[in-house]
């Protein structure tokens, strides 16, 4: 799976994870980006994991949501709010405002008409909702938002029917406009902000398109209809009062000079010519209204083949905790080479590969070399070694309680089978065995391929009946013996670019 | 594959203390009757620590390098407290006690004003982290990361950027692979008689 981030912004432990590749069937990848079914014994990336989403968590107030209770959950958390400048949380301010009319008594009654007003701050930048233009809120934010930005209020009704609506209302401008010849536009100077501007404008700024000369000369496709037809057609559109009083204000001159082409608006270098041009900016200030802020989500990982749950995190205010893990680091031994000390072109270069083994017991890794006729994989972007030399036997990885049970790690019985002469070092759960590969080239990276068997013990969890529990199942007095599953891995590792000789 | 690298110090530059403490001598630890090191930290050349200010508590395996600060963030206050007898006005601000979590490493020149770090954190090169940040467990901070006042980073995150803010997630083994980077960090980082 390709790294989701930019690879400058990672920890140095996570910049170089692309060099070791894990590849089990269609999945490839580095192990740390990878997990492993316990059940399936697969390894498996995002996409072949299924992501359920159990609670939204707000991150600036710990305030957790279900799904059902936050429906409109891609709005975010409800109280807290992100700057619409740098998109920092907002901060809520008060001030204490008196009332229009004020008592004229006494100093405490003075105090008694004056009235908490609660507004919106961002202490990296400034920003306030004051300055915006929006108005005070008189409660604080508990459940629901006291301010009404926007967003909100822009859209009462589904938004779709409210594109319906607009389209009718044009499509019912545009008819009358296309039969009825234009009117002289030096009679009056305030114009109506309709689709008819671009005649007006054709006059006004010499501006001709291909279109408006169509409208004029009238051989737009409803030019032919009769009077009636058109009274007819009027009637079942809807009437332009459906729309806002916005959408059909008078428009002063000046507020044309928007619907100028970019390149036009682009050519104007004063400041209050330049914002004429709307573009992705909000016209206004006022345009500029605070957003929701996001929430995490607690997610639940499960395997797309088996729908077992792989992943299942417990977030709480302070810590995290996983229910269930099944990372592939905590799963599937993890190998790292180390960079050889002598790296040249056409000769034997020995370099010693460091395998952890993070399971609960002791694992038998073999190695062999993949089939000479093999094709490459895609993400090998370098020149193969040859004469990889591997270790023969099967070479046993100590589990991981070995440094608490104090085993010796020299010569403990279930070492002795192991090939000895490959192995570099031996600490704990960690093993160092030499490899050794000729370079090829020196003007691309070097990689080596090779396969990995492993067992994995599936230890069960098993009933044991006791004579004083009523409730045991009988018949099952010994403990299941655990299964082991054989686990082959292609492993592809980058050992960087070689010296030349 | 990332290899760290055998750093060699001079014994003389550095005190080691019984819990595995590395020290170096040109450390500025101001108020060092309220440091609280718990073991196997490495305190690098002309890092600071101001304890003066107010209580820092720091976990196992901290690695702070070299010219990396750490400073009690603090609360503005709504009324002056102690006001003065002399006529000046009394501070309007109060610190707050530091917590830092274990297997936290702080890169070079970092300024820290958190009010808690969690565990298994790693802090780049020459970040900035403002009064009141709150950083929870398993996040990472690219350098030149500039973290604006009273944020609160979740687990799990990469946070990069000049403001700051959430690029990216870290992948979940990130734990263990931070208790390794550090630890095998403490491991490499030998006295200069060690050197073969």
């Amino acid at each position: 799976m390709a790294i989701p981030v930019p690879k400058n912004v990672l920890p140095p432990f996570l910049r170089e994870s692309e060099k070791v590749i894990y590849s089990d069937g269609d999945v490839h990848g580095s192990l740390y980006w990878l997990s492993f079914c316990q059940v399936c014994k697969k390894l498996r990336n995002r996409k072949g994991m299924l992501e359920e989403i159990e609670m939204h968590r707000c991150t600036a107030c710990s305030e957790t949501f279900t799904i059902t209770e936050n429906s409109d959950k891609e709005k975010g958390c409800p109280v807290c709010f992100e700057c619409p400048c740098c998109g920092q949380t907002l901060v809520v301010r008060t001030a204490l405002l008196p009332l229009p009319v004020v008592a004229k008594e006494s100093v405490d009654e003075k105090a008694a008409q004056q009235e908490k007003r609660f507004h919106l701050v961002c202490q990296t930048c400034r920003w306030s909702s004051r300055a915006a233009g929006i108005p005070d809120a008189t409660r604080l934010p508990s459940i629901s938002s006291p301010w009404r930005f926007k967003p909100d209020t822009m859209t009462p009704q589904d938004p779709r029917e409210e594109m319906t609506l607009l389209s009718d209302y044009y499509r019912a401008v545009s008819i009358p406009d296309k039969v009825v010849p234009l009117k002289s536009p030096q009679k009056s100077k305030r114009l109506t902000k309709s689709p008819a501007y671009p005649s007006v404008l054709g006059d006004k700024y010499k501006l001709v398109s291909v279109a408006q000369k169509r409208i004029s000369s009238g051989v737009g496709g409803s030019a032919g209809l009769a009077t009636q037809d058109l009274v007819v057609l009027e009637a079942k559109l809807p009437k332009p009062e459906c729309l806002s009083e916005a959408a059909m204000e008078e428009v002063e001159e000046e507020e044309l000079l928007r619907y100028l082409s970019e390149d036009q608006a682009e050519k104007r270098l004063d400041w209050k010519q330049r914002l004429q041009w709307p573009g992705e900016q909000p016209e206004k200030v006022d345009g500029l209204a605070p957003r929701r802020k996001p929430l995490a989500s607690k997610l639940v990982w499960k395997c797309r083949s088996c729908l077992h749950i792989m992943c299942k995190m417990d977030y709480t205010a302070q810590t995290y905790a996983f229910k269930m893990n099944s990372s592939a680091p905590l799963l599937v031994p993890t190998i790292q080479p180390c960079k050889p000390a002598k790296f040249v072109v056409g000769q034997v270069c020995e370099f010693v590969v460091v395998i952890r083994n993070p399971l609960g017991h002791d694992v038998h890794m073999s190695f062999t070399a993949p089939l000479p006729d093999e094709e490459s994989p895609a993400w090998i972007d370098g020149m193969a070694a040859s004469n990889l030399t591997l270790p023969k036997g099967p070479v046993i990885l100590l589990n991981r309680a070995c440094a608490a049970d104090e085993k010796s790690l020299g010569g403990t019985d279930s070492l002795t089978g192991e090939d000895s002469s490959a192995i570099a070092f031996r600490k704990l759960y960690t093993v160092g065995l030499r490899f050794s590969c000729v370079p090829l080239s020196a003007e691309s990276d070097t990689w080596v391929s090779f396969y990995t068997r492993y067992d994995f013990l599936e230890t069960q969890t098993t009933v044991f009946t006791t004579g004083k529990s009523d409730t045991a199942v009988s018949g099952d007095t010994a403990a299941k013996e655990p299964i082991t599953t054989w686990i082959s891995l292609r492993i592809d590792m980058n050992l960087g670019r070689a010296a030349a000789k | 594959m990332y290899e760290l690298q055998e750093q060699f110090y001079n014994p003389k530059d550095f005190v080691e203390t019984n819990t595995g403490n590395k020290v170096n001598k040109k450390t500025i630890l101001c108020g060092s009757q309220q440091i609280l090191l718990t073991g196997k930290s490495i305190l690098d050349q002309d890092s600071v620590i101001r304890a003066d200010l107010a209580t820092v508590r720091i976990g196992r395996n901290l690695v702070l390098s070299r010219g990396a600060i750490l400073k009690p963030t603090y609360k503005p206050l709504s009324k002056a407290i102690l006001p003065s007898k002399t006529g000046a006005p009394g501070l309007n601000f109060m610190y707050q006690n530091m917590k830092i979590g274990e297997y936290v490493f702080v890169g070079e020149k970092s300024v820290i004003q958190a009010v808690s770090v969690g565990n298994h954190v790693y802090i780049g090169n020459n970040c900035v982290i403002s009064r009141g940040v709150i950083i929870h467990d398993c996040v990472s901070i690219a350098d030149n990361t500039f973290v604006p006042p009273d944020t609160v980073i979740p687990v799990f995150t990469i946070f990069a950027g000049n403001i700051g803010k959430p690029v990216g997630t870290l992948p979940d083994c990130t734990q263990e692979l931070m208790e390794n980077f550090i630890t095998s960090y403490y491991a490499k980082f030998l006295p200069q008689s060690s050197r073969v």
